[in-house]
C-alpha cells in the first residue's frame, strides 16, 4: 500500500513540476502519415534546427514537441521518405499534421532520420529497429522471410537448433522473450516445430527489438522484447501483393473502406507442404498431412484528428493430421463365428484418424485519443487464446445378415491459455526536456493445462458398452497488474536520461508477488556523431514454458509461477558507445553484464513428463550470469547496405548444492557460444536486380554427453520381465527376504551438465531478387540458397554406445545430424 | 500420433538431413567410484554396491573398504565382498542360470554386507575407500509413518485391452497414511506378490505329456501323485470290452514369488500418478512423443497433495488369473465324457495369492533418484535423450557418483486368495493339448 502511494505521489509530482516548467512554452503536435497511403508512420522524426531539439512519432504516428514561443524551423523525416521542412512562427499551441512522400533514394534521407527508440539518437541502449525492408532482404530458409530469423542476425542473439526461430538473448532461455503483436503477447510464435515464425512479413509495419534499456511499459519477460506492429491499411488506394513459394503462398490486400476515414489491411499465408509431400506420406489408405495458416486483419477508423480506433485480429492455426480409412467392404474382412461356431469372413470397414492442432486467436480493440497537444492516450482491450489439442479416433464396423457391430474409441487431450487484457498508455510531453510515458496494464490469465476425455462404445450384442471419461486439468487463474512511468529527460543539450519505474503485482490464489523494476539509461553526446550510454534495467518473469526438447513442440506448456517458485528476475548493466562519424555508417559497441535470479532448470534426471501438475517438484531455481561485448557496424546508404556484427559472450548457471542440479557446480549454459559473427549485405545491382547475402558463424554450443557408464541399482520392480541382472542374495537370509532384492544395470554417466563443446556452426545464405515492372503490377522473382556451401553444421549430436562385451569390440561413435544442408528455393511475388 | 510425428520428422530428415561422425575427446571421463545402496532402518542386513564408472561397462570393485557411521560414530567396517550365501540357492535366483562358481561370484561382485541396525532419524554416513579414492554420502533416515493402514478387496475391472473389452479380477488396495510433518516428505508404496495355483485334471492311462516319452511309464510314474483313480468299463464299436483307468493329476505351479515387486495400476489416484495423464488401457506404450507420460514405475510420491494431513491412496493389483468370478470351463473329450459329472467337476484350479504392501518413507534423494529411473527405464527415454541429451542421474555421493538411499518401512501382508475355487462348468470341448 505504501508503495502504491509513493508511486502515485511521484507520478503526480512529476506531472505538476513539468506543468510549472512549461508555462512559457508552446506545443506543436500532430500525426505524421505516408502521403500515398495515409498510413501513420512509426518513428518518424521531428527536428527543430533552431533549438536542436527533436522528437519522434509514437507507435500510432503521433508526435508532440514543446518549444519556446517564436520562430522555428521544423524538419519532418523518415527513412525512405522525402524530408519536409516547415517554418513556423508559433505563438500558441499548434497542430501540424504532415504527410511524407516516399519512393526516393535512400541516400537522400537518412541523416536526420534516426529513430528515437534506437541508435545514436535514442537515450536507450540495446534496442534495434528492424526495418521491414531488412526482413524482406535477409536471405531466408525456403524463401520464407522471417522476422525472428532476421533478429537472430543481430548481436547478442543466439539461435538454438540450426534453422529454428527460437531466440536466446544475452544468455536468457528461449521462453524469456516477450513477443507482442500489436501490443498483445503471443504465446506460440512459430509453425512447423519452430522453423517458421507466425509473423507474415507482408502484414508487418514495424518491428522493434529490445534486449536492454527496456521501456518501462514492457514487463513480463527477462531477456528481450519484440514489439511487432502490423499495417493499418491504405486510406486512399487499394493495393496488395501475392506471393507463391516452395512451401507457402501469401496474399496481402489493403485499401480504404471509406476514403480518408476507414481502411483495412488483410494478410494471409498458408502452406501446401502436404500437397508436396503427399506422394511420400500417402500409402494405400493411409494419409499424413500438415497444414498451417496465418490471418491478419486490421481495420481502423479515423473519427477526427483526435480520435481513432483500430480493430486487429490475428488467427493462426497448425494442423497435423493422419488417417486411415478402409471403407471398402469388399477388400477387408473380419473373422467371426457363426451360430455353429464356424469361422466366417465378414466384410468390415475400419477408420482411424489422429489430429494435432494448435492455434492462436488474438483480437484486440484500441482507441487513440489526443486529450491535448501534450497528452496522447491509447487504450487497448484484448483477448488472447492459445489452444492445443491432440485427438485420436478409431472405428470398426461390420455387418452380417441381421447382426453387426460398431466399435468406436476416441480420445482427446487439450491445453489452453486465455488472457483477458486491458491497457491504457499515456504519452505526456509537459516540457521540451521531458517526454513522459505512463500507464497501467491488467491481464487476467486463465491457464487450463491437460484436459483429457475419452469414449469407448461397442454395439456388439454380447459386449455392449458405452463408457466415457473426462478429466479437466486444474485451472490456474492469475491476475497481473502493472503500472509504469518513464521520463525521457534532456538534462542538458548533450546529456539525456531515461528514468523509469515499473511495478507489477502477480496475484495467485495462494500468494501475491510484488515486483518493482527500475530502469535507467543515460546518454552523453560530446559530439553530434558520438554518444556514450550506460543503462541499468531490471525485468521480472512470472510465466515459464515447460519443454524438454530443443525444438518447439506444441505440447510445450506455459505455466505460471506458484507459491513455491518465485518470479525470475534479471538485472542488467550495460555501457556502450555509438558513432556516426561517416555519413551512412553507424558503429556501436556495447558491453553488458546480466545477473539472473531464480532462473529455472530441471533437476538432474528430471524432464518435462508431459504433465504440469507437479512441475514445481521437477525444477530448481538458481542463478545465471551472462556477460559480453557486442560490436556492430551498419551501412544504411548507397547501393551496398548491410551490417556486420560480432559478439563475445559467456553465460553460466549455478544452483545450490542441495538443489539437485549438477551437484551445485557451476556449468555453462546450453547456448554459451563464445563467438558469434554475422554479416548481412544487400547490393542493388541495378533497378531490376538486387542481391542479398548473409554469413553467420557461431562457435559451438554445449551438449550433455557421455561415453562413460555407471552402475545403477534399483528396487526390484518388474524384474522378471527385464533383462537386468537381478541381485537377490538376501532372499535367503531371513524373514525380510522379499525386500532386499534389487536389479542392476548400467547407463550413461554424466559428471557435468553441458560438458561437451559442439563443433562450430557457419552458414552462408544467398538470395537474389529480380524485379520487373509489368503493365499493372510489379513482378519480383526471388531465388534463395540456404546454406550455400553445404556446411555440415550440428543440429543434434548423438552418442551411440555399441560395446560388445563378449567380443570386447567397441563400435561406439558420436554422430552429428545436420538437418538443413544446402536448400535452394524460389518465391514469385506480384505487387499490384 | 507419435508415429505420425516421427513419420513426418523422418520424412523431413530423410529429405534433408546428413549424418557425420565426430571424434570426441572424453579423456576426463574415466573411473569414478560409484556407491549405491538401499538401506532400511531396523534391518539386520543391508547391502552396499561399489563399482567404478568405465568407458565400456562399469566394473564392480571388490577390494574396497566400506565404513558405516551412525550419528558420527564408526559402527562397522567391511573390507571384502560379502557373499556368505549358500551355493544351493543358485537355482532359485530368479531366472538366472547361475551354474558355476564363477558366474555366481560375478553376481555378487561389488556387494558389501552391513549388519549394523540403525533407526529413524539416525544420520548414516557411508565411506568407501578404494585404491587412492574416497567417496562418501550422508543421509538422515526418514521418520516412520505413524499408524499407516492398508486394506484390500477383490473386484472385477472391465478394461479395454488389445482392442477388446475384457474383465479381470483385481485386488483393490487402500492405504491410509498421515504425513509426517509440515516439511516436504517423500514416500513410496511397493507391493510384492506371491502367486500360485493348484491344478487338477484327469489323465487316462496310456496318455502322455510329451511325444518323446514312453506313455505307459510316464503314466505309471505320475500315478504316484494321483489321489483319485477311476476305472471306467467300456465297449467299443467292435464289441471289445475293456477298462480305461483315469487318474486325477495334481500339479502345483508357483510362478512368482515375493522377490519381485508388482507393477501395480495406480491410474486414477492423484497422489501416485502425480498428474500423469490417464491413458487408454489399450495403449501398451508408456510414452508418447507429444503427450509424453512417463509412468511412475518405482511408485514414489511426495506429500504435495496432503501436506501435514492424511491421505488415502488407492491402487490395484491385477491377479494373473483373469476373471475369477466367471465359471471356468471343464472341458471333456471323447474319453472323459465317460467320467461322471461329479468326477469331472473335481477338475480345475484353485488359486493362491499373497501380497505384501510396503509403505515407505524415503529420503529426498531417493525420490529424485527413482524418479529419474522412471525416465531412464521408460520406453521413451531414447527419444528424450535423442532430442535433449542424456539425463544426468542425480547423485548424493561426494567424490564419486551413485546414491545412498535410506528407507523406513511398514509392511502389511495379505492373503488375498487362499485356495480360491472358481465355479466350474462342464463344456463339451475337445482338450486339444491331450491329443
Amino acid at each position: 500500500m505504501y508503495l502504491k502511494k509513493t508511486l502515485f505521489a511521484a507520478l503526480c509530482g512529476l506531472i505538476c513540476c513539468a506543468n510549472v516548467l512549461a508555462q512559457n512554452k508552446i506545443t506543436i503536435s500532430g500525426h505524421i502519415t505516408d502521403r500515398k497511403s495515409a498510413e501513420t508512420i512509426i518513428g518518424a522524426t521531428v527536428y527543430d534546427s533552431e533549438t536542436q531539439r527533436g522528437t519522434a512519432t509514437n507507435v500510432f504516428g503521433f508526435y508532440s514537441i514543446t518549444l519556446n514561443a517564436g520562430k522555428h524551423n521544423l524538419t519532418y523525416s523518415y527513412v525512405g521518405c522525402q524530408p519536409q521542412t516547415v517554418n513556423i512562427d508559433a505563438k500558441r499551441d499548434t497542430v501540424i499534421n504532415i504527410s511524407l512522400s516516399g519512393n526516393i533514394d535512400i541516400e537522400e534521407v537518412v541523416v536526420t532520420a534516426k529513430s528515437r527508440e534506437s541508435g545514436i539518437e535514442s537515450t536507450k541502449m540495446g534496442s534495434i529497429d528492424v526495418p521491414v525492408k531488412l526482413i524482406q532482404h535477409t536471405p531466408s530458409l525456403l524463401g520464407e522471410t522471417d522476422v525472428l530469423r532476421t533478429i537472430q542476425l543481430t548481436p547478442g542473439v543466439q539461435q538454438g537448433v540450426g534453422g529454428a526461430s527460437t531466440l536466446y538473448v544475452r544468455g536468457g532461455n528461449g521462453d524469456e522473450n516477450l513477443v507482442l503483436l500489436d501490443g498483445a503477447p503471443v504465446y506460440k510464435i512459430d509453425h512447423l516445430f519452430g522453423f517458421f515464425s507466425v509473423f507474415t512479413p507482408e502484414a508487418v509495419k514495424k518491428v522493434t527489438f529490445y534486449k536492454t534499456s527496456f521501456p518501462a511499459r514492457y514487463n513480463g519477460r527477462t531477456s528481450s522484447v519484440i514489439d511487432v506492429r502490423t499495417k493499418d491499411g491504405d486510406m486512399n488506394e487499394y493495393h496488395g501483393s501475392a506471393s507463391i513459394g516452395l512451401l507457402t503462398s501469401r496474399i496481402n490486400l489493403e485499401g480504404p473502406i471509406v476514403k480518408g476515414k476507414t481502411s483495412f489491411s488483410l494478410s494471409g499465408r498458408t502452406t501446401y507442404i502436404s500437397a508436396i509431400t503427399r506422394p511420400l506420406a500417402r500409402l494405400d489408405d493411409f494419409t499424413l498431412s500438415y497444414w498451417f495458416y496465418d490471418l491478419n486483419l486490421k481495420v481502423n477508423h479515423k473519427f477526427s484528428d483526435n480520435d481513432r480506433i483500430y480493430f486487429a485480429l490475428y488467427n493462426g492455426l497448425d494442423k497435423l493430421y493422419s488417417a486411415e480409412d478402409i471403407d471398402d467392404f469388399s477388400t477387408h474382412y473380419l473373422d467371426i463365428k457363426d451360430e455353429n461356431d464356424e469361422f466366417l469372413e465378414v466384410p468390415m470397414s475400419y477408420a482411424f484418424d489422429e489430429k494435432l492442432q494448435w492455434a492462436n486467436f488474438i483480437p484486440s480493440l484500441r482507441w487513440n485519443h489526443v486529450f491535448s497537444q501534450k497528452l496522447f492516450a491509447n487504450t487497448t482491450v484484448n483477448y488472447n487464446h492459445y489452444k492445443m489439442f491432440v485427438s485420436s479416433y478409431d472405428k470398426m464396423e461390420w455387418h452380417y445378415q441381421d447382426s453387426g457391430a460398431v466399435n468406436f474409441n476416441s480420445q482427446r487431450y487439450n491445453s489452453e491459455i486465455k488472457d483477458y487484457g486491458a491497457t491504457v498508455d499515456f504519452d505526456y510531453l509537459p516540457a521540451p526536456e521531458h517526454t513522459v510515458k505512463f500507464g497501467a496494464n491488467y491481464i487476467c490469465h486463465d491457464f487450463v493445462p491437460e484436459t483429457t476425455s475419452s469414449r469407448y462404445k461397442n454395439t456388439d450384442e454380447e459386449e455392449r458398452a458405452d463408457t466415457s471419461t473426462f478429466h479437466k486439468g486444474m485451472s490456474v487463474m492469475a491476475n497481473e497488474v502493472s503500472v509504469y512511468a518513464d521520463d525521457d529527460w534532456q538534462i542538458m543539450p548533450n546529456l539525456n536520461a531515461n528514468i523509469g519505474l515499473s511495478y507489477t503485482l502477480f496475484a495467485l490464489k495462494e500468494r501475491k508477488y510484488h515486483n518493482v523494476q527500475p530502469r535507467l539509461s543515460v546518454k552523453y553526446s560530446p559530439l553530434s556523431y558520438l554518444s556514450f550510454k550506460a543503462a541499468y534495467s531490471r525485468m521480472s518473469q512470472c510465466v515459464h514454458l515447460l519443454t524438454s526438447s530443443p525444438i518447439s513442440l506444441p505440447t510445450d506448456l506455459w505455466v505460471p509461477i506458484t507459491k513455491d517458485i518465485e518470479p525470475e528476475t534479471a538485472d542488467q548493466y550495460s555501457v556502450g558507445t555509438y558513432c556516426t562519424v561517416l555519413p551512412g555508417w553507424e558503429f556501436s559497441v556495447e558491453a553488458y553484464y546480466k545477473k539472473i535470479n531464480n532462473v529455472l532448470e530441471y533437476k538432474d534426471g528430471m524432464s518435462f513428463m508431459g504433465f504440469s501438475s507437479s512441475w514445481t517438484d521437477l525444477v530448481a531455481a538458481g542463478r545465471g550470469w551472462s556477460k559480453g561485448i557486442e560490436l556492430m557496424v551498419q551501412k544504411t546508404e548507397g547501393d551496398l547496405t548491410g551490417m556486420v556484427s560480432y559478439t563475445l559472450s559467456k553465460t553460466d548457471r549455478q544452483f545450490d548444492r542441495n538443489s539437485g542440479v549438477n551437484d551445485g557446480r557451476r556449468f555453462p549454459f546450453s547456448y554459451d557460444r563464445r563467438h558469434n559473427f554475422n554479416i548481412v549485405a544487400n547490393y542493388q545491382l541495378n533497378d531490376h536486380i538486387d542481391i542479398d547475402a548473409s554469413w553467420t558463424f557461431y562457435s559451438g554450443a554445449r551438449a550433455t554427453l557421455s561415453n562413460t557408464r555407471q552402475q545403477i541399482v534399483a528396487p526390484d520392480d518388474d524384474a522378471l520381465t527385464s533383462n537386468y541382472t537381478i541381485i537377490s542374495a538376501e532372499t535367503y537370509s531371513g524373514e525380510n527376504r522379499y525386500i532386499n532384492s534389487h536389479y542392476t544395470y548400467d547407463t550413461e554417466y554424466i559428471p557435468n551438465r553441458n560438458n561437451y563443446l559442439l563443433p562450430s556452426t557457419h552458414l552462408l545464405c544467398l538470395g537474389a531478387n529480380f524485379h520487373k515492372q509489368k503493365k499493372r503490377c510489379e513482378r519480383i522473382f526471388n531465388l534463395s540458397v540456404y546454406n550455400a556451401y553445404n556446411a555440415m553444421n550440428p543440429s543434434f549430436v548423438f552418442y551411440f554406445n555399441d560395446y560388445n562385451e563378449r567380443l570386447d569390440v567397441d563400435n561406439s561413435k558420436l554422430e552429428k545430424i545436420t538437418i538443413l544442408p544446402l536448400i535452394p528455393s524460389f518465391t514469385l511475388t506480384y505487387k499490384f | 500420433m507419435k508415429t505420425s510425428i516421427l513419420t513426418l520428422l523422418a520424412a523431413a530428415l530423410l529429405c534433408t538431413a546428413c549424418v557425420n561422425e565426430l571424434t570426441p575427446d572424453f579423456s576426463d571421463m574415466e573411473g569414478e567410484l560409484t556407491i549405491n545402496a538401499f538401506l532400511f532402518t531396523d534391518r539386520d542386513t543391508n547391502y552396499v554396491y561399489v563399482s567404478e564408472t568405465s568407458r565400456r561397462k562399469p566394473q564392480p570393485v571388490n577390494n574396497a573398504k566400506v565404513e558405516m557411521r551412525v550419528n558420527d560414530v564408526l559402527v562397522e567396517t567391511v573390507d571384502r565382498v560379502t557373499p556368505s550365501v549358500s551355493r544351493e540357492v543358485n537355482t532359485d535366483l530368479y531366472g538366472m542360470n547361475v551354474s558355476s562358481d564363477t558366474a555366481y561370484t560375478e553376481v555378487l561382485n561389488g556387494m558389501y554386507r552391513l549388519t549394523t541396525r540403525f533407526g529413524e532419524g539416525d544420520v548414516v554416513r557411508i565411506d568407501v575407500y578404494s585404491s587412492d579414492r574416497h567417496a562418501w554420502a550422508e543421509e538422515t533416515a526418514p521418520r516412520k509413518i505413524q499408524n499407516p493402514k492398508a486394506d484390500y478387496k477383490l473386484a472385477n475391472h472391465t478394461i479395454y485391452e488389445y482392442e477388446e473389452q475384457v474383465t479381470h479380477t483385481y485386488v483393490d488396495f487402500t492405504v491410509g497414511l498421515n504425513d509426517i510433518s509440515q516439511n516436504a516428505e517423500y514416500y513410496r508404496i511397493a507391493a510384492y506378490g506371491n502367486y500360485g495355483y493348484n491344478q487338477t485334471h484327469w489323465l487316462k492311462k496310456g496318455t502322455y505329456y510329451d511325444e518323446y516319452s514312453n506313455p505307459d511309464s510316464i503314466c505309471d510314474e505320475l500315478r504316484k501323485k494321483y489321489e483319485l483313480v477311476v476305472p471306467i468299463e467300456f465297449t467299443d464299436g467292435a464289441g471289445y470290452q475293456g477298462v480305461d483307468v483315469f487318474y486325477m493329476c495334481k500339479e502345483y505351479s508357483h510362478f512368482w514369488s515375493y522377490g519381485s515387486s508388482i507393477d501395480y495400476d495406480y491410474s486414477g489416484d492423484p497422489i501416485l500418478s502425480e498428474g500423469e495423464m490417464a491413458k487408454s488401457s489399450d495403449d501398451d506404450t508408456d510414452y508418447d512423443l507429444l503427450v509424453s507420460s512417463i509412468r511412475n514405475k518405482h511408485k514414489v510420491f511426495t506429500d504435495r497433495l496432503f501436506n501435514n494431513s492424511a491421505a488415502e491412496i488407492r491402487f490395484s493389483v491385477r491377479t494373473p488369473f483373469g476373471n475369477l468370478y466367471s465359471p471356468i470351463p471343464v472341458y471333456t473329450n471323447s474319453d472323459l465324457e465317460r467320467l461322471p459329472d461329479d468326477y469331472l467337476l473335481k477338475s480345475g484350479t484353485t488359486y493362491n495369492m499373497k501380497v505384501k504392501v510396503s509403505v515407505e518413507s524415503i529420503s529426498e534423494n531417493q525420490y529424485y533418484y527413482l524418479k529419474a529411473l522412471n525416465v531412464v527405464e521408460s520406453e521413451g527415454y531414447e527419444d528424450i535423450s535423442t532430442l535433449s541429451g542424456a539425463l544426468k542421474v542425480p547423485s548424493n555421493v561426494n567424490g564419486g557418483c551413485g546414491n545412498i538411499c535410506l528407507t523406513t518401512s511398514t509392511v502389511f501382508e495379505f492373503t488375498v486368495l487362499d485356495n480360491f475355487v472358481r465355479d466350474r462348468v462342464i463344456e463339451e470341448e475337445p482338450i486339444y493339448y491331450w491329443e
